[in-house]
Order: structure tokens, then sequence, then C-alpha cells
């Protein structure tokens, strides 16, 4: 551990948005000024006066006996997230952040020690789940279910502080709802994005968001079906407004039918300017998240202004032209994978056969992959996807047909598979995309399943996993047939480079923690659902808490304690209106559960 | 007999439900009222002498729950204990939401009918059942061919309490109104789709005062004084500005002490004046239909367009251009008001419009055309299917002759866009087609206009209907829709004479006729 300006900036550039970054750049107090200090252990840690914030021995193992304990509190109590009070340098937090997948935010009042942690710790591999801030009023803008915990070296500096953030936890000046929303996810006809969409509501359900699945996939036919009627450009175009107006008809209804809290759309959605600028007249938030080329799909242009949230999956120069066009509520938001179906498993025999082979491609015939596929051939190769090319000779290592492959089908692949060869689309280049940036979904996908990948090197890459020891990369045909062949024989190394890169995968890039932190973006944005009191989560301590008095309704709640928090759904499930008497407190259980179904206020 | 009557929908809703407590009263039953708990204050006018509790709006839940959720649920929690303290013999649920269905599985009686199951969706911890009867024929009027519903919401909600024969036969008398009174005019309903023009309103305030010499009171809600008070200066002469100054018991003292007419388009305030004896002239537009939401009384005088595509969806529909409000002529509606302030014959017809009158048939109410006119194919499919449904849902309800429903289209055609021998046909293949709702549904295909009938037995009934009580409703279907081609057609029907048509009997001679030529 060294500090390093490099990873200052690293990590500043992800945490330091909302003025943090003046912050910890200012000029600080000239008193208690942190310091650092080489522990026995060699690690560094960090005192403050007499005080030091960490073990002087071992600081990386009191943090880790630290954090095992908290986790282990935390799941007793069914925490949703932790809010650490007190960073120090970050020992405790670091292994925190590896004990656990849930999201965790830090108040540092001090932001002198923040400067030193971002220096010494890769906080920015956590960009998902992990927020920083210096000021106590920030823990009201946190969402509910969070475990307090506190690191005591750091409460004796600033005791005030940290009185004041357990006064406003306790007295419920925190908005400690968890909150739920009521989501329309509007995905594409068809296309790449649609299995996105997808997995995007399953994970918002499992968040436990109200969550609606707009499937258009009935309109694939019409919307192919209008391209084959003329060849006439205009013609075809004109059509496809007709239609188009006729879709946001349909999706108009459904918002309106459903009255959502907060609309997602995905890439190649069929939401036009016209609708998108009737949801905001409606001050319908919308979230759409770009999981394209803004190079190739330049439609950015007229979405982005629109809508409430637009998250991407590339960085510079795209945010940098995001907001040149004034285009100031973009956020980066990687793909990922649903361990829920990519995970690892054992296909029987036939499947194996028939999905699997010693070195396989999963995807679409871009003119790339035509060209760079052909140099791997000797390894019994098979290629699995659409749209690959019937007259080229490298169709007879296509698989299936070349149909579409359902995401439990694409799974079995990877299973059955040796090593899996990733390489992302291009239409420009005849291998590796020297300058291409984003991670496809296959990337976390392979990964989930615990399968082995070699994969074509991207620029935004190394920020997502760690190459060589999680991933192996190749530039060119050259580097990727080396690592095929080496590979192919390596079994524990494949084995064990499979095994870090799907930990990772489970860590950092579920479709569940991209969703999380993307509403709390929106939450930060104000984005609320319509009536969180009914439907969101509370805590059970603060309901006890605020029914002390009232006897009955005090042993109702009783048998919530322990569950940590507890939404109205959950209690009305657990009373029945059924054929006897009925309590007055379960009837009105009952009718609130009910009352927060209905849409809207 | 302790009664239950679940009412929390708004102010309108709330009034047209009087029909239903009265007919309860009238049959002896000891009624009380669980409203929605803003709707407290009227509810004590509307139904004097009754216990009226209150249940928290959604609102109120809110706006507590801000703080903490123990708010509310306490709040509720006492309205629960004193429902729940109490033991009635019956209850009868009329607000088809989940809350509703919740409250009536909750709450304990031996008899319970009106909404206790939702047609779509479950309610957590009550069984899914289909609906049946009114509750069910509410839901497939409202989900179905609006067009076609000639049965009053009031009379909906009476018949879940209560069969014809045990309605009272004629409305309650009241007082006769002030005279001379006040000429109330309501601005607009809670829908852009239900608000006049304001150009219109001042027009018709001029025009009535102009010929008739009354006092003009303007009437709307909260948000429309700004509206109001340009109007003001669009008229001139003894014109009073009661818009948004008015509460509820207040407003129910204006319409009730000061005014001979209130001409509004469908508001509460119109039930309102109903159920206060007031006379109506209702103007009815964009989604609103007086069959379903007219003033409950008799002599009500309703105006709506003649359109292809009224009624529509209202805010869904997307309309902009709003014709149907144009359509209504402000120089006839001031020529109708006066009529009816003076008692003078009503003018003759306006191109455009149609004019309804309102009467009580066996306790059930009927809007029928003033001006003779050729009947439109919704008139017709209207007639008969209300005659089909009230045969279903309220067995042995004397139906007027099918020469009095046609009174006023008897001789003067029959419409282009409907075939009246696959009218003849398609109800007689579903007379016949009793079990096997696959064959049933099949015929709508060819028969699209059976839909209406089919929506209501087999989608939102699923069934469960009396299935002999429907086969011989649609016999009696099948054979008034041959009668009212003989009624209608301009020329003896299949050249015979008019007498020899209309007694045409039951299997026998035309339809026999129709059906073998395979028509």
């Amino acid at each position: 551990m060294v500090p390093s300006e490099s990873l200052f900036r690293k990590n500043a550039e992800i945490f330091g948005s909302g003025g943090l970054i003046n912050r910890v750049l200012g000029k600080g107090s000239m008193t208690d000024v942190p310091e650092l200090l080489v522990s026995r252990s060699g690690s560094l840690t960090m005192k403050v006066g007499h005080l030091t914030l960490h073990s002087l021995y071992d600081p990386e193992r009191e943090g880790l006996s630290w954090a095992r304990e908290s986790v282990f509190q935390g799941k007793t109590e069914g925490s949703r997230g932790y809010l650490v009070a007190g960073l120090g340098l970050g020992h405790h937090v670091w292994a925190l952040l590896s004990e656990t997948s849930l999201p965790v935010y830090v108040l540092e009042t001090d932001p002198r020690r923040i400067a030193f942690s971002w220096q010494c710790f890769e906080w920015h591999r956590y960009a998902g789940r992990l927020r920083f801030f210096c000021d106590v009023v920030d823990a009201r803008n946190l969402p509910g279910g969070l475990m307090l915990l506190v690191h005591a070296p750091s409460e004796k500096l600033d005791p005030d502080a940290y009185g004041s953030l357990r006064v406003m936890i306790h007295d419920g000046r925190t908005s400690e709802v968890g909150l739920r929303f009521r989501v329309l996810v509007i995905p594409p006809v068809y296309g790449g994005s649609y299995p996105v969409a997808q997995a995007v509501a399953r994970s918002l359900d499992r968040l436990g968001h109200r969550t609606t699945f707009l499937d258009m996939a009935p309109f694939e036919g019409a919307l192919r079906a209008i391209g084959a009627q003329t060849s006439l450009d205009i013609h075809k175009m004109q059509l496809r407004g007709i239609f188009q107006g006729f879709l946001d008809e349909l999706i108009l209804a459904r918002v309106i039918h459903e009255k959502p809290d907060l609309v997602i759309a995905l890439a190649q959605a069929p939401v036009s300017p016209t609708l998108l600028s009737r949801l905001r007249k409606e001050n319908i938030p919308v979230a759409y998240w770009f999981v394209e080329d803004f190079r190739l799909a330049t439609y950015w242009e007229s979405v982005a202004p629109l809508v409430t949230e637009f998250a991407v999956i590339q960085k510079e120069p795209f945010l940098s032209l995001l907001s040149d066009k004034k285009v100031n509520h973009a956020t980066y938001l990687p793909l990922a994978a649903d361990p829920a179906i990519f995970s690892p498993c054992s296909p029987p025999p036939d499947d194996r056969k028939r999905f699997g082979g010693p070195v396989t491609f999963m995807g679409a015939g871009y003119a790339n992959r035509h060209h760079f596929l052909k140099n791997l051939v000797d390894f019994d190769l098979s290629i699995f996807g659409t749209e690959w090319n019937a007259g080229d000779p490298l169709y007879r290592y296509v698989r299936e047909g070349g149909r579409r492959l359902s995401p439990q089908e694409t799974a079995l692949v990877f299973n059955s598979t040796t090593v899996n060869i990733n390489l992302h689309s291009s239409v420009y280049h005849k291998g590796v995309n020297p300058d291409g940036d984003f991670v496809n979904p296959r990337t976390f996908e392979i990964a989930s399943c615990g399968a082995f990948q070699v994969v074509d090197h991207r620029s935004l890459l190394p920020d997502l996993f760690d190459i060589g020891a999680e991933l192996p990369v190749y530039r060119n045909e050259s580097e990727c047939r080396k690592l095929v062949g080496h590979y192919l024989e390596d079994d524990a190394g494949r084995a064990e480079m499979a095994a870090r890169s799907r930990e990772r995968v489970l860590k950092e890039h579920t479709y569940d923690i991209r969703m999380a932190s993307w509403l709390e973006t929106l939450k930060e944005r104000g984005v609320r659902p319509a009536q969180p009191a009914l439907t969101g989560r509370w805590p059970v301590d603060r309901l006890l808490s605020d029914a002390a008095g009232d006897d009955s309704l005090v042993r109702f709640l009783e048998r919530f304690r322990g569950r940590g928090s507890v939404g109205l759904e959950e209690i009305a499930r657990s009373v029945s209106a059924g054929q006897g008497k009925i309590s007055p407190e379960a009837a009105t259980f009952l009718l609130l559960s009910e009352m927060g179904k209905g849409a809207g206020g | 007999m302790k009664t239950l009557v679940i009412q929390r929908a708004r102010f309108g809703d709330l009034l047209q439900t009087i029909p239903l407590v009265r007919s309860l009263e009238t049959n002896g039953e000891d009624v009380s009222l669980l409203v929605s708990k803003d709707m407290m204050e009227i509810s004590r006018l509307a139904f004097p002498g009754k216990e009226v509790m209150g249940f928290p709006g959604k609102g109120e839940i809110l706006e507590r729950g801000k703080a903490s959720l123990v708010s509310p649920a306490a709040a509720l929690r006492e309205t629960m204990k004193d429902l729940l303290r109490q033991s009635f013999d019956r209850i009868i649920q009329t607000n088809h939401d989940g809350t509703g269905v919740l409250l009536g599985h909750i709450l304990k009686a031996p008899e319970k009918s009106g909404f206790l199951s939702l047609h779509e969706g479950t309610v957590e911890g009550c069984e899914e059942e289909s609906l049946s009867g009114w509750p069910a024929y509410l839901v497939s009027s409202a989900r179905g061919i609006r067009a076609m519903n000639r049965i009053h919401l009031s009379d909906v909600w009476t018949g879940c309490g209560l069969p014809w024969n045990r309605r009272p036969q004629a409305p309650l008398r009241k007082s006769p109104p002030p005279s001379p009174g006040a000429v109330g005019i309501v601005l607009s309903g809670r829908s852009a789709y239900r608000e006049l023009a304001m150009e219109d309103v001042a027009s018709l305030a001029q025009r009535i005062q102009g010929t008739t010499g009354r006092r003009i009171v303007l009437l709307g809600r909260m948000e429309e004084r700004e509206k109001a008070r340009d109007l003001l200066r669009l008229v001139s002469g003894d014109v009073e500005n009661l818009v948004g100054k008015t509460s509820l018991p207040e407003l129910w003292n204006v319409v009730g002490s000061t005014l001979s007419l209130l001409i509004s388009p469908d508001t509460g305030t119109l039930h309102l004046a109903a159920a206060l004896g007031i006379p109506t002239l209702g103007l009815f537009f964009a989604n609103a239909q007086p069959h379903e939401t007219g003033a409950y009384a008799s002599e009500a005088i309703c105006l709506t367009p003649d359109m292809d595509c009224y009624p529509c969806v209202g805010e869904g529909s997307g309309c902009v251009k709003m014709e149907c409000r144009s359509r209504m002529d402000i120089g006839y509606v001031g020529d109708l008001a006066r009529s009816m302030i003076e008692g003078t014959p009503l003018p003759p017809e306006q191109k455009g419009l149609s004019v309804w009158k309102s009467s009580f048939e066996g306790g059930i109410l009927s809007l029928r055309r003033i001006h003779p006119r050729e009947a439109t194919r919704e008139d017709i499919l209207a007639v008969l299917y209300r005659r089909f449904f009230l045969r279903i849902l309220e067995p042995g309800y004397p139906l007027v002759p099918l020469e009095e429903e046609f009174r006023a289209h008897a001789g003067r055609g029959w419409p282009e866009n409907l075939s009246g021998k696959n009218l003849v046909r398609g109800t007689f293949l579903l007379s016949r087609l009793l079990e096997g709702s696959r064959e049933r549904f099949r015929l709508s295909v060819e028969f699209p206009f059976l839909w209406p009938v089919l929506f209501h037995t087999e989608e939102v009934e699923r069934g469960r209907g009396n299935r002999e009580t429907q086969r011989r409703a649609m016999d009696a279907l099948s054979c008034e829709a041959e009668k009212s081609m003989g009624l209608l057609h301009r020329k003896p029907f299949w050249g015979k004479k008019r007498s020899e048509v209309s007694s045409v009997p039951d299997q026998g001679g035309l339809r026999k006729n129709i059906l073998a030529k395979g028509g």
C-alpha cells in the first residue's frame, strides 16, 4: 500500500461529485492533522494527535475482524446496507466491502482523512455500491434499512457530530422508510437490449419494487413487416412513424393505467421524443439506460435531454458531449449479469454435447467476428448466435442452425464450454477494436456462470475486473490464440480465474447492484414514490417506538420484531381476513396494504 | 334489519346512492352508512337521521403516513374498532375497488351483497370469485359499449340491495321548487371533458336572463374561481357568482332553497338538484352518458350530441376538438330552459342534438327521446339490450310494451348500418347456444353486436348467471329483434301490413322465414 496520486484521481472521479471533491481538496483546519504511519505488519495506519485510528500492529486484521462482526450483526437484523460513521484511513471499510455485497455509505467529517484514504485504497472498484459524504445532515437523504456502524476511534475525535448522527437516526429524522417504487419497464421491441430489460425488471422485482414489464415483443412481427412493404426509405420512415405514434399511445395508455412512480426505458425502446415530452409534462420520471455505443447509435441526442436520468455504458468523451448538450443527469452504469440465470451448473451429457465444446463463441455475426474467428477454427470452434453469413465458410461451425438462443440456453453454452471466446462487436474493424471502451453483457454473464473466457481489450474493463487475475485479455488474434492454447491445457488455471471473476461479479456486477445504485442516484435527484409510507419498508423498532403507549398496536407489531424492517404487504400476508373474528389491528393493516396497492395518491 | 351501506366514493356517487337507501328504508330496514370521512357532513344532509360513519380517505392516510406508519394505522384502527363492535344483519358494498371488497369481507354479517370481489385482480385475504348480477352489470356496462347502456347507476346500486318489486314504484314526492327561483348554471365537473366553454356559459346566462328575467347563479369548484371572475366580465345583469364560494352544505342550501332550475354538465351538483327535487337540464357530452348518470328524477331533461364518437372515453381519447361540446347550441339550451321554467311545450328538435326526458317505469329510471326521429343502430340495440338485461337481472320486472319503447322511432326507418336479418339471426342463434361459451363467443365474430351480451354472461359473470333465465331472455331478445324491424321500417315489412307484423308469434312466420333463408 503506497499513497498514489493517480489512485486519488481515480477515486475522486467516481466519488467526488456533488461538491465532495472541493471539500476533500480544500485547505483544512491546522488542528488534528492526520498522520500516516507504517504498522508492524507493513501496511499504513493513521494517527491523529495521540489517538491511533487503526491498529499499529496489524490494521488489516483488525479491520477484517470488525467487518465480520458487523456483517454478522447486519444479517441478524436484516439490514439492507451499512452506514459507517468514521473512515480513518479505511481498513475496516475495505474489509467490510469484501465481506458484504450490500451498499455501504461512509460518513467522515474530516475531509483530510478522506483525501488520505483515497490515495491508499482502490475504492473505485466498489463504484456501484459505495458512497462517501462529509456532513451529518446528508445522512437524512440515505435510504432506509441501513445499519449504523460507528468507528469508535473516529467518534472520539468528533463526539458532537457522531452524537447528532445518532440522534438524527433515532428520532426518525432520517428517511428511514425503505422506498419502494412502482416501476414500468419498457424494453425494445426486439434486439440486444431486450434481455437486458428483462433482467432489469427481474432485478427490480427482487429488490421489492412493484414492477411491470411492458412486453413489446408482440409487435416485432408488425415492425418487421413494415420494412418489407416497400423498398423506398421515405415510405418506410413514414410507416414506421405512424406505427411509432400508435406505440406511443399504447405506452401512454399503460402509463395512465399503471400510474408508475418511475418509467425505465432501455435502449431502442419505442419511446419517441413526443412521448417523452408528454411524460415529462405529466411529471412522470423516466430513467433511460442507453446500453449502446454513442458513436453508432446517435439518437441519444434527442432522447437524453427529455429524460430525468440518462445512464450510459461509456465514459469520456460521451459524458462531456452530454454535458455540452446540457444533459447534467447522466450516470455511468456498466452492464451486469443476472446470477439467477447465469450461474454455474453441470449440464447433462446431452446438453454438453449440444451446447458446448472446447472453444465456443456466442454472439451475433458482426463483420469483425467473421474475420477474427476464422483464425481459431483449428481449435475445434463452435459458434452460436444469429446473423452469421450462411455463404461464408465459417458457417459450418455455426450450431443450432444459427437461431437465437434463450438466456437459459446461453448459460448452458457458457457452462458447457472449456474456453469461451468473448469478442466485442465492431462494424469497422477486422478483429479487436483497439479503441473499444464499454464492456458487453457477455463478459459479466460468462463470469457469473463461473465459466472461463478470454476477452478482447476494452478500456473500461480494468475498472471492472482485475486483468490477468480475474480475466485474461487479448489485443489481437495472435494473443488470443496463445491464451486459448494455454488455457485449454491449464485446467487449474482456468478454474481459479473463473472462480475469481465470478466472485467479482457477485460482489459488484449483478443487476441487483446496478439497479440499487441507480435508484439511489434517482432518489438523490428527488425521484420518490407517490406514497412512500404505504409502499415502503419501515424499521420495526421505529414502528414499536412510535406505537408506544398503544398496547394493542404494540402487541400486534411485536410479532415482527427481529425482522429489521417490514412492509405493509408483509404485514398483511401475516394476517388473514378469514372466517373468524379479526382484530381491529389486523383489519387495519390489511386495509392499509390494500390502499397501498392502489395507484397514485 | 340493520343494514350497512358502504359508499366511499365522492359527492356525485354518494347522492346517487340516495335511491338505494330510500328503497331500503321503505322496506323497513334500519340503514347505517360508511362513507368517506370528507363526505360525512354532506351525508348527514343526504341521509337525515341515519347513522353515518367515516372511513379515512387515501389523502388522509398518506398525509398522516409522512411522519410514521403508526399514525394512519391508529386512525384507521379506531374506525375499524367502531365498525367491528357493531353487528349488522346485512352489508351492501357499492364500491368496485380492493378496499371496498376487503371491507365487505372483514365486516361480518349473515347477508352481504354488492362488490364482494373484483372483476380483475385479487384482494389479499379474500376469495376470488367472479361477479354476478347487478355488480357484474356495472362492470360490463362500464367496460363494454357504453353507448348501449340504458340503466342508471342509481338503479344498479338499488338492484344490489333490493329486487324491483320491493322498491318504491314512484319517486318520493318532494316539496315544489321555489318560485320564482333563480336559474343555476354549473361551470364544469371534475374533468376538462365535462366543462362548458366560458363564452357559452356567458351567452347562456344572458339569454336566460333576457328571456325569463330570472337571476342567474353561477356554481362551480374552487379551482374555477378565476374562470368565473373572467366570465363575469362577459355578462351583465343579475348574476350571482358562487363559484368556489360554497361548502357542500351551503351548496345544498343554495340549490334546494333558491333555484327553480339547474343547468349543468354531468356534475355532483346535478345529482344534488335531482335529489332535492329541483328541475334539471343536463348537458351530456364527451364521456358523460345521461342514461348512466343523468339526474335521477322524473321529467329531467338531458341533451346529448348526435355524433358517432359519442360517448367517448374522455381523458384517454386524446380528443382536442371537443366538437361534441360545441354541438350544445346555447340558443337552443336557452330555449329549453325557458320552456322548462315557464311550463310551456319544449322547442322543436334541433339538428345534431337529442333531447331526452326521464320517467320511472316499475321503479326504474328510463330516458326516452322527446322528438320523433329515425332510430340509430345504438338506439335499437340499447333498447333491446336494456330489456334483455332487466329480464336477467330482475326476473319478472314489468317491461313496457316494445311499441312504447320505440314510440319516437315507429315507422321512421331502419338504420342502414344495422342488418335486421343479422340481428334476428344472431339473437336467435344466441338463444339456442345455451352451453359452451366458446361457441357463444364465436357468434360475436359473425355478429359483433352480440358482444355486450356475451361479455356480460361469459367474461364478467364467467357463466355464474342463471342459464335458464338467460335462455328465456335471449329468446325474448330474438323475438323483439324481429318485432322491432316491423315497428321501425317505413314501409310495411316483408309486404305485410303493420298490424300483421306487430303480432308475429314466437318461432313462427317471418323469423322462420329469415332463418330458413339463412339470412
